[in-house]
């Protein structure tokens, strides 16, 4: 998936957490492993120290390791690594009609970050929004808290495709795309791009869960 | 009872410190799934702890009162 079998000219690493952020984890947590261990060999501690060690440090430190796996869960990987979306990330990274297959083939969308990519909108609110909805996808798949097929919640937001095609020359050029009704029922999300105009994200079978709907 | 409240946090800061490692979504599932529960047991014990503390001390200075 991440080219690394054509060669070290394609591969890429999967995400890491930078080194700064493994020292403040590290710098964070050590006097709280500490009172902790304190704690339990003389089965007493006082407030202060209890303070710290039962809340203060295992809370913030759990907060900034969160940080990190909302950062690495940019990757494909990351969102493929669920039985309910590997269906969906074989069929984009095994080529066809499909847009989120055109796209990656055509290398218009990063392949190690193609979720990511077309399901966050954008500036900061965009990322914080992908990323809350990304937190839900967790939850909802820890309780089996979805339902097949796989859908879309609410209307995708035309912005994305806009961020990329609204500067490309033969977007502009197409009647269809400057013609005034499409534009308000596009930005109202009466409709998308999908469906009458270009092909689906994904293909139908995918959405469907890993057992075709039975899943 | 302390000591058990100890032992809750320092899964949750082992935990954590495992997440910094991770890329896999169900892995992270599993890690929320268990932190989250070990960091309000932990509090919770040593909240009953500090409790039954009070109560015994209470008990030994009424006891001590006593002609």
């Amino acid at each position: 998936m991440d080219g690394s079998d054509l060669g070290p000219l394609f591969a890429t690493s999967p995400f890491e957490a930078s080194r700064w952020l493994l020292g403040v984890l590290v710098l964070f947590a050590a006097p709280g492993v500490a009172i902790l261990l304190w704690g339990l060999v003389t089965g007493r501690l006082s407030r202060t120290p209890a303070g710290l060690g039962l809340l203060a440090i295992p809370a913030s430190v759990f907060v900034l390791a969160n940080f990190y796996l909302l950062e690495a869960s940019k990757d494909t990987r990351f969102c493929g690594s669920c039985h309910v979306m590997a269906p969906i990330l074989k069929a984009a990274l095994g080529g066809g009609k499909t847009l989120a297959a055109r796209h990656i083939e055509l290398g218009a969308i990063p392949r190690t970050e193609a979720c990511y990519a077309c399901h966050s909108d954008y500036g900061l609110w965009g990322t914080v929004q992908a990323k809350s909805s990304g937190v839900m996808h967790v939850v909802r798949n820890a309780f089996g808290l979805y339902g097949f097929p796989i859908q879309h919640n609410g209307p995708y937001p035309v912005s994305i495709c806009l961020r990329c095609h609204a500067q490309a020359e033969n977007f502009r050029k197409e009647d269809s795309h400057t013609d005034p009704d499409v534009q308000s029922g596009l930005l109202d999300g009466t409709f998308s791009c999908t469906g009458d105009c270009h092909n689906e994200a994904h293909p139908e079978e995918a959405l469907n869960g890993p057992e075709g709907g039975k899943g | 009872m302390i000591r058990l409240a100890c032992l809750f946090q320092l899964v949750v800061l082992g935990i954590a410190l495992s997440m910094v490692k991770n890329t896999n979504g169900q892995t992270a599932t599993a890690q929320m799934l268990v932190a989250g529960p070990c960091f309000v047991l932990g509090l919770a014990l040593y909240g009953v702890a500090l409790l039954r503390g009070r109560g015994r001390s209470a008990a030994l200075s009424n006891h001590s009162r006593k002609p």
